[in-house]
């Protein structure tokens, strides 16, 4: 990811960003999802964009997506690769604001796929009062919890972060998953705030994007 | 992603779908006639003991109409358009934009409570058939607690619900003047009550205020702006035909309900009846059934009035803690359901002390606090809106755009005219609204406190520009405020 300061280093993070932020999503006491619909799909679908940035394969310019196509390196993902196909064929659709509103409509199942594509999630039947819910449940529980752990205790700390653990806190302010993460909500979403305004503009624009749609949401008639 | 979803999905975007049906029909369906004929209508006629409200229904469409003109036209250029603050922060500047959204929140909380009046008058009949006899405010309690919840779970009564339930409450409407206009008394149907000399006469400030509250939510349309397929012109016919039937449906309602009383009669009748006037018309001519029907509409008319006005409370709050306008922890939402929480509480709170306060005070529910509730809502919606149309005169002044001069000068300057001449008729008539006393202390403090809040809005707004920039250059943008601020180029408010 470009223009990196001192305090973010390069380094490609164990999980993808969408991967580890449906494991933060997944409340594993109650097997079901910490956010609505609706937010959950758009945080996942701002965390996929998020990758394709970080993959220097598209960027943000003027609240618009911009296929990067002189970019060396296309996506080794199939999911990224099949979304940056899209992007790229999709004239119609250029805003930010649109190409979240449009991949929120199957983020959610794109990124089950590929957890379940590399063995992170298994399909388990969970029996509710009066129905039965399929739900995806992280295979290694440990595995899935350390994204958590790790942002929360680094956040507290004010410590050190790659880059792309800043995204994943950033994202995880911007869809109002602070409560559940961070020890002292208040003040370590003051420092992801602080954190964050290093990133590479893009990156901002787009987690201010993905805050801005997850807010509208709350004044959609339902 | 399939393609079949991914070429879908771009394409619902780009070309958008709604119709001029789709915007009415959500504008509309916030509107609950029977709330407005049986309630407010009645209600006017027994505070106030002028006549005439059934023409000042036909003066405050026509206002509204030309006011809606230059307002369709600027809400393209608007980011949170449908809240009339946000035209005021970019007309006039974010201090006023402050003041008013500060004023709007007091008017459609005011609106909010004041429907817990009314649910306890709507409940009793209904609660008659079953033998059930309780004091209003408990129905009011239980209802406030209903709302709450249903506003923590983030639950809007279904647009379908909504659909049925209007156009069952403008098919009771309608028949109820049927009935009415077929058995005038002294055998004669007078349009006296829709003489426009009423509107020319003492008190009419009162008259065209209660005629407001009958159009409240038709400026949601513009919200539309950006997803119809012709937004200039799906949205502007929306909006003409929304106002024209909700004005035709009115006045029709209560020029009937006159008709039958006789013009002489009907504030003496109103006086005697309250909310029951129009439901004892009709059963005198068309039989219980249907009456049991609209007393059965009246109470759902109320409620979902009640849970309207609750998420637009509820939901400018939330608007403004987005925009660290209010306190930060208003714009926080449930992550489960989205819901605006704390806007949702705090509204919540609001009501049961209301309700607790009018309870041990033992005022009136019905003219105390549904009618004067309203009558303040109406008092402040009248200045949001005069203060909207000047914004949009300054604005289109101050960047033309291409609108035709009709729109962006002559429409938007008459209404400034009309609507001004409204509020400041209203202003001067607020004792006959009321139905105090010209030396009552609420006849001028009501006014004062509403008028007070915009001045603290307006100097907040200033304190603001020195001391957080940042927050001061995203006023007017609600939930979006935070794409503003990352410095998103090309975001105005």
């Amino acid at each position: 990811m470009g223009g990196l300061t001192g305090q973010l280093r390069r380094s490609p993070p164990p999980m993808s960003v969408a991967d580890q932020l449906y494991c933060i999503c997944y409340d594993e006491h109650r097997d079901w999802y910490r956010l609505g619909d609706q937010v959950l799909r758009l945080g996942l679908a701002g965390a996929l964009l998020a990758e394709l940035v970080m993959g220097r394969v598209v960027t943000v310019r003027k609240e618009r997506i911009v296929v990067i196509w002189a970019s060396v390196h296309p996506p080794r993902d199939a999911l990224l690769h099949t979304l940056l196909e899209l992007i790229r064929s999709s004239r119609d659709v250029t805003t930010l604001q649109d190409w979240l509103r449009v991949l929120s409509d199957k983020s959610f199942e794109d990124v089950v796929e590929r957890l379940h594509r590399f063995g992170h999630v298994a399909t388990v039947e969970v029996r509710r009062k009066l129905r039965t819910n399929l739900v995806y449940r992280p295979v290694n529980l440990e595995d899935a919890a350390w994204p958590e752990s790790r942002i929360a205790l680094s956040v507290n700390r004010g410590g050190e972060m790659w880059a792309a653990d800043w995204v994943l806190a950033g994202l995880v302010v911007a869809l109002g998953l602070d409560i559940h993460v961070f020890f002292d909500p208040r003040a370590d979403v003051e420092t992801v705030r602080e954190m964050t305004e290093l990133l590479p503009p893009e990156m901002r624009d787009l987690l201010a994007e993905v805050e801005a749609a997850a807010g509208g949401t709350a004044t959609q008639p339902t | 992603m399939s393609s079949k979803a991914a070429v879908a999905a771009p394409g619902r975007l780009a070309s958008g779908q709604l119709g001029v049906p789709t915007v009415m029909f959500f504008v509309l369906s916030a509107a609950t006639p029977l709330t407005v004929v049986a309630g407010v209508v009645t209600n006017g006629w027994a505070v106030t003991g002028l006549a005439g409200i059934p023409i000042a229904f036909l003066a405050v469409g026509a206002v509204l109409m030309i006011f809606s003109i230059g307002y369709v036209a600027m809400a393209r250029q608007v980011a949170n358009a449908g809240a009339f603050y946000a035209y005021v922060a970019r007309g006039l500047g974010r201090p006023a934009g402050v003041g008013a959204s500060w004023v709007a929140l007091a008017a459609y909380n005011s609106l909010q409570v004041g429907l817990y009046g009314a649910i306890g008058a709507a409940a009793v009949p209904v609660l008659r058939w079953v033998e059930i006899d309780l004091p209003w405010w408990t129905v009011a309690l239980v209802a406030c607690a209903v709302v709450g919840v249903l506003g923590q779970l983030h639950v809007d009564v279904n647009g379908k619900v909504l659909a049925v339930l209007l156009a069952l409450e403008v098919a009771v409407i309608l028949v109820y003047s049927v009935g009415s206009l077929t058995h005038p008394a002294g055998d004669v149907v007078t349009v006296e009550t829709l003489d426009p000399a009423s509107l020319f006469a003492p008190g009419v400030g009162a008259l065209l205020s209660i005629a407001v509250l009958g159009f409240v939510g038709f400026e949601a349309t513009v919200v539309f702006s950006e997803e119809t397929r012709d937004p200039h012109r799906t949205v502007r016919i929306a909006t003409y035909l929304s106002v024209a039937l909700l004005g035709g449906v009115y006045a029709l309602a209560s020029w009937a309900m006159s008709v039958a009383t006789g013009p002489d009669h009907i504030v003496d009748q109103s006086r005697a009846l309250s909310t029951e006037l129009i439901f004892r018309l009709a059963g005198s001519h068309l039989g219980m059934t249907i009456v049991h029907i609209g007393q059965a509409l009246f109470l759902t008319s109320v409620i979902a009035a009640m849970i309207a006005f609750h998420n637009t409370s509820a939901r400018y709050a939330y608007a403004l803690g987005r925009e660290r306008v209010l306190p930060a922890f208003l714009g926080r939402t449930s992550a489960r359901t989205s819901a605006p929480k704390y806007g949702s509480l705090v509204q919540t709170v609001v009501g049961f002390l209301v309700i607790i306060t009018f309870a041990v005070a033992g005022w009136d529910p019905l003219v105390h606090l549904f009618y004067w509730g309203g009558a303040l809502g109406a008092l402040g919606v009248l200045a949001l809106i005069a203060t909207t149309s000047v914004a949009i005169v300054v604005f289109f002044a101050s960047s033309p755009r291409d609108e035709p001069v009709w729109r962006r000068v002559v429409a938007p300057t008459l209404a400034v005219l009309a609507t001004g001449t409204v509020f400041g008729l209203a202003l001067g008539n607020f004792d006959i609204l009321l139905g105090v006393d010209p030396d009552s202390p609420w006849r001028w403090g009501l006014p004062a406190a509403l008028g007070g809040l915009a001045i603290a809005g307006i100097a907040w707004g200033f304190v603001l520009r020195r001391i957080r920039p940042k927050v001061y250059a995203t006023i007017g943008f609600g939930a979006r405020s935070i794409a503003a601020r990352s410095g998103v180029e090309g975001a105005r408010p």
